[in-house]
């Protein structure tokens, strides 16, 4: 049985090593951040096989503030992007970042710890901790090392609609402990159905907030293009592959399998929510330029998909909102690393610019469509399996949210048309000395492709690490 | 007892192996001609085995919590059939293009092709509709990427968009069925399904047919989803003839064919056949109209499609399905044919190709054969297709399938007699190779002489005929047609009856159809606009929020000024507040 | 006699004008004024109350305030000077250094 807090101990012990690294400078920043996801990585699997212990320091037992980790049911496929992801932007760091690498490094590793911290916390408490230090962290990203222009603005945007997020989480929170009197999450799963019913009402709607700024889902979901935009491709890979499951973790754990009768008395209306969203940015993301708007909004079209599993309360669900979740982050991942790829090549985002790239960047031009097409939802790769089990869970609920299907649609022509004009019909002259992608970046969008391929065809290995 | 799932497998290793080996070692046409010999032979052994009946075996997919997913293959003498016609067109396309294809490149089309190839057979054996839609998409996605395999140019990619666009609305269809399906059956198995259909409201019976309706017609190219088809030509000739003839078009007809007692218990026969005499006559009138050799055949497999959709219409699923083996057959060779007419002389064009003196070449034969076969005449296989087609066509449905045998020999011999003219043949160009001829003369054969097998397949796949007097008036209109295509295109000087022939059919393809259509694409551009600038407003609320909050801020600031005259006015007035508070409060 | 409630009434329009003079002006020496004129209303009202409640009270304050009010205004005047002889101006605009 590996103890979870080894899982936290090895990001803890390179970031010391940085530390000293940023004065002594003996080692390659890389060398350390990869020796960290990789020993990390193999105790994550290795624990898969063997198991998970869980550890509890109580630090402060008046307000029950406990140091607690423990593998809640959901955990496991949402531990799994946070243990892959990072490491797979490790290519994207490496080819972006140039100023203060080992600064950027540092704050790349806080928020890997965290990630981990946060799925794997079983108080309330540290749990939230964890949750702010990504929050912080991904603020110092975007402002420090993202696009000149909008960095500013973007992170500013970010930081106050998401620190919002976590006032009503954190309020939630509080008001989960003045009526069960503990933070412990299991304490608090077995007393939730003894809550009066208003104060239930009220502390999921207050986790609802937090879920609809985060996912995001309309109307709160103004921050999320600028800041993928202006935000660096590793930042951008972290951001749409984690940070966004993480609002979709707190609704499931802290408001759907807490509160499951107050979400079935507001079923219709949230299910509503979830369809019209998917709908209307679908049809904004139809009407970009930008290559990272576009993907940036079809994010929030999946993410309003598994919202619509989430809130469907159902066993298929559920199990296939934390699928499509876990499914779409590494898809994003994928898409935001070609994004990079290509802004590094080209100089230029806007799909109207570029043209027959195919010729010269064969490779890049089969991940393209590799993702394009993974992203589509053909079956074979991940996401089909998601959008597939979301569907049949919530159609029994309320018939009409096959509607959200049109939002398919439009994604298809959006996506197509992208992919033609970047890298189809005419060559731009402009482009015509530029090189195809470096055996580096083959290898990281190459395990991305192993991820989604091998999640399409056997979903089973992730279905199987949820208990509901 | 073989599993069919091995069926599968050789076009899958030729998917891995193809991708996987250099060129230069095994040329990649010899790994894919291999894949799907062996398909065929382990189809035809399976055939052999078959007892009769229906054998479902199920494989379990995937778990969540206690449901299990589970998708199941289908034996019967239908998707056995279908099977063998699938890979045998396969394999003859495939060889074809050894010779066709040999200066493009390599791998990627075999790739595809084996991709394209190990989907269609996935799809003609599944039983569980999950399974179905998995390859169904995957057919989708192979033709969108075989379509736009000449991605330099624009009109290629356009059409490989519009083509998955198109079809995908079918899929999204499909898919919502499914579901509902589902959700209903707690199972996708279609034979489960199609025996307890009375467990459905007649509401949701149609619901779903329609649906399943909608999702053929997309990928069959009827109207109005018939437009990407044509473009679809922009792909390589042998795609045209293994994709857009003989297999994936026919596969929307082909779910139809499985799903029958669905349409049959929902009343979609009439729907269903509505749409196919729109269609039929769409395309035949436009196929009358292009000089491109390859589109002609494209409004041909529309109309020839919507035949099958006739078919269906009149509940009969015996004969559509005959009419699809057969029309594989024929189809693949005229296009094939057309693909060896492109390599020697460069040229679609039918005008170009008729200075060419082709009527002495050796593919003027077998062209003839094709066409014969295609309107209909004995004893060709077309023949016997049509009578069992036209079986259960009612007083209408025969009427018009006379104007249509007439339109259809008009629109065929009007190809073969422009194309095929008398002239000097240039020597060196027409050669022959094994991978060229082996097909064509194959397929020739076949269309030939096979006519028999309806005799002995009729009974297993519920097929029926009749041989009386309806057979006789579609012959007569058919050989009508071939005179009056002899009389306006035989020779050059009928010009003005040719141009007010084409003017006429002009009329008809530029009718507002395609204005509707860019109309739809426009509608939508528009929305998104909207919706964009929509958002963009709301973003710039945020933003303009937050600026107020500052400019709040900046003006509360003067308080803090340094000045000491304004922290004592600010102390008064907190002072005079206090005490009022505390006059009023106590 | 005056009632007191008038005399409450003048003392107070006189200690509002005095307030509005501290608050507002610039001039070092006009500042002194105006803070004498708060004290004086403030000694005025003690008067008044002294003899309205018929106490002693208020006369002995008032007598304590105008002690303290000299004493006050020799303080200020001299810091008022330093200032000068450093900036050369009796105007308060420059003590700005709390500023936040």
């Amino acid at each position: 049985m590996i103890s979870l807090l080894y899982l936290l101990i090895v990001p803890l012990l390179g970031l010391i090593a940085l530390l000293v690294n940023r004065r002594e400078k003996r080692i390659s920043d890389m060398f350390l951040l990869l020796l960290v996801f990789i020993v990390d990585s193999a105790l994550f699997f290795v624990g898969i096989i063997v198991g998970f212990s869980t550890f509890n320091l109580m630090l402060v037992p008046s307000i029950d503030f406990a140091f607690s980790l423990g593998i809640t049911g959901i955990s496991l496929p949402f531990l799994l992007l946070a243990v892959a992801l990072p490491a797979l932007g490790l290519v994207s760091l490496y080819d972006e970042i140039k100023d203060d690498r080992n600064l950027f490094s540092i704050v790349y590793l806080i928020s890997y710890l965290s990630l981990i911290g946060v799925f794997v916390s079983t108080n309330l408490l540290s749990f939230f901790i964890f949750w702010e230090f990504i929050l912080v962290a991904f603020f110092f990203v975007i402002a420090f090392w993202g696009e000149e222009e909008r960095r500013r603005i973007a992170s500013m945007k970010f930081l106050i609609f998401t620190q919002f997020g976590s006032l009503t989480l954190l309020a939630a929170f509080i008001l989960l402990f003045i009526y069960t009197g503990s933070f412990n999450l299991i304490t608090i799963q077995s007393a939730s159905s003894s809550l009066p019913a208003f104060i239930a009402q009220v502390c999921f709607f207050l986790v609802l907030v937090t879920a609809l700024i985060k996912m995001p889902i309309f109307p709160f979901h103004s921050w999320l293009p600028d800041a993928h935009v202006t935000a660096p491709t590793a930042g951008s890979i972290l951001l749409a592959g984690v940070l966004l499951k993480m609002g979709g973790y707190a609704l499931i754990q802290f408001g759907v399998l807490l509160f499951p009768s107050v979400v079935r008395s507001f079923q219709v209306p949230l299910l509503i929510l979830g369809i019209f969203t998917t709908i209307y940015i679908t049809l904004v993301a139809s009407a970009q330029k930008d290559l990272k708007k576009i993907i940036a909004y079809s994010s929030i079209f999946y993410m309003s998909l598994a919202f619509i599993g989430a809130v469907s309360l159902s066993n298929l669900g559920l199990d296939g909102a934390i699928f499509l979740m876990v499914s779409h982050g590494f898809i994003a991942g994928m898409l935001f690393a070609l994004a990079g790829i290509l802004k590094e090549k080209t100089g230029t985002r806007l799909i109207n610019e570029l043209g027959g790239l195919a010729k010269n960047l064969p490779m890049f031009a089969f991940f393209i469509m590799f993702s394009v097409i993974a992203t589509l939802g053909v079956p074979g790769l991940s996401n089909f399996i998601g959008e597939l089990v979301v569907f049949f869970g919530s159609y029994q609920v309320y018939p009409f949210v096959l509607l959200a299907l049109i939002g398919a649609l439009v994604a298809t022509f959006y996506y197509t048309n992208a992919a033609k004009l970047m890298l189809f019909s005419a060559q731009n002259k402009k482009f015509s000395g530029v090189t195809d992608i470096s055996t580096l970046e083959m290898l990281q969008l190459g395990l991305f492709s192993v991820f989604i391929l091998v999640l399409g065809i056997l979903p089973g290995i992730l279905f199987g690490g949820i208990t509901l | 007892m073989l599993q069919l799932i091995l069926i599968l497998i050789p076009m899958l290793a030729s998917l891995v192996l193809v991708a996987l080996i250099d060129d230069k070692t095994i040329r990649s046409g010899y790994i894919a001609v291999a894949g799907a010999l062996a398909s065929l032979i382990f189809s035809l052994y399976y055939f052999s085995v078959l007892g009769g009946g229906t054998a479902v075996a199920v494989y379990s997919w995937f778990y969540i919590g206690s449901f299990n997913f589970q998708v199941s293959t289908l034996s019967s003498y239908v998707s056995v059939f279908a099977t063998i016609i699938v890979s045998f067109i396969s394999l003859m396309v495939i060889i074809f293009s050894l010779f066709y294809m040999k200066k493009e490149p390599q791998k990627r089309y075999y790739a595809e092709m084996s991709l394209f190839v190990f989907s269609m057979l996935g799809l003609v054996i599944s039983d569980s509709l999950l399974l179905l839609y998995v390859f169904w998409e995957l057919v989708g996605i192979s033709s969108f990427l075989l379509i736009g395999f000449y991605y330099e140019r624009e009109k290629a990619a356009a059409a490989a968009n519009k083509a998955l666009i198109m079809t995908r609305i079918g899929d999204m269809a499909l898919f919502a069925a499914i579901v509902i399906l589902f959700v209903n059956y707690g199972t996708l198995s279609l034979t489960f399904i199609l025996s307890n259909l009375q467990l459905l409201s007649s509401g949701m019976l149609l619901l779903v047919a329609s649906l399943v309706t909608i999702a053929a017609i997309s990928k069959s190219a009827q109207f109005p989803f018939y437009p990407w088809l044509p473009d679809a030509m922009e792909g390589p000739t042998t795609v045209s003839a293994l994709l857009h003839s003989a297999t994936m078009v026919a596969a929307g007809a082909y779910i139809l064919i499985l799903l029958s007692p669905l349409l049959s218990s929902a009343g979609m026969g009439t729907v269903i056949s509505v749409i196919a005499i729109i269609t039929a006559f769409i395309g035949a009138f436009l196929a009358l109209h292009v000089v491109d050799m390859k589109r002609i055949l494209a409004y041909s497999t529309i109309e020839s499609l919507s035949f099958m959709f006739l078919a269906i219409g009149s509940l009969n699923a015996g004969g559509a399905l005959y009419y699809l083996i057969t029309h594989a057959i024929f189809k693949s060779l005229l296009f094939l044919i057309t693909g060896a007419l492109m390599v020697f002389f460069g040229t679609q064009d039918i005008r170009k190709l008729g200075t060419k003196g082709l009527q002495n070449s050796w593919l003027f034969l077998p062209f003839l054969a094709g066409i014969l076969s295609l309107a209909g005449f004995p004893p060709f296989m077309g023949f016997f297709a049509h009578l069992t087609l036209s079986h259960a066509f009612g007083v209408y449905g025969q009427a018009l399938f006379v104007v249509l045998s007439f339109l259809t020999s008009l629109f065929a011999f009007r190809l073969l007699f422009t194309v095929f003219r008398s002239g000097a043949l240039p020597s060196k160009k027409m050669y022959y190779t094994l991978s060229s001829a082996l097909p064509i003369f194959l397929l020739a054969a076949i269309t030939l002489f096979g006519g028999i097998s309806l005799f002995y397949m009729y009974g297993l796949i519920n097929a029926s005929y009749s041989l009386d007097v309806s057979t006789l008036i579609d012959l007569i209109a058919s050989f009508v047609g071939v005179l009056s295509a002899f009389w306006l295109f035989g020779s050059v000087n009928r010009n003005y009856w040719v141009s007010r022939l084409s003017s006429f059919a002009d009329s008809l393809s530029s009718f507002s159809y395609n204005v509707i259509l860019q109309l739809i694409g426009a509608s939508v551009v528009y929305l998104g606009r909207s919706f964009a600038d929509f958002d963009d407003a709301l973003t710039s609320f945020y933003e303009s929020v937050a600026k107020y909050s500052l400019i709040l801020s900046f003006k509360s600031r003067r308080i803090e000024d340094g000045d000491v005259q304004t922290y004592i006015s600010v102390m008064l007035i907190g002072l005079i507040i206090v005490l009022a508070v505390a006059v009023v409060f106590l | 006699m005056i009632s007191y409630q008038n005399l409450t009434i003048v003392t107070s329009i006189l200690f509002a004008v005095a307030v509005y003079g501290i608050l507002s002006r610039r001039n070092g020496v006009t500042f002194i004024i105006s803070a004498e004129i708060a004290l004086n209303a403030a000694i005025l009202n003690f008067v008044g109350g002294s003899d309205e409640f018929s106490s002693l009270g208020g006369a002995s304050y008032a007598l304590m305030i105008l002690v303290i009010a000299v004493i006050e205004t020799v303080v200020i005047i001299s810091m008022l000077i330093t200032y000068y002889k450093r900036t050369g101006s009796i105007s308060f605009s420059s003590l700005k250094d709390l500023k936040g």
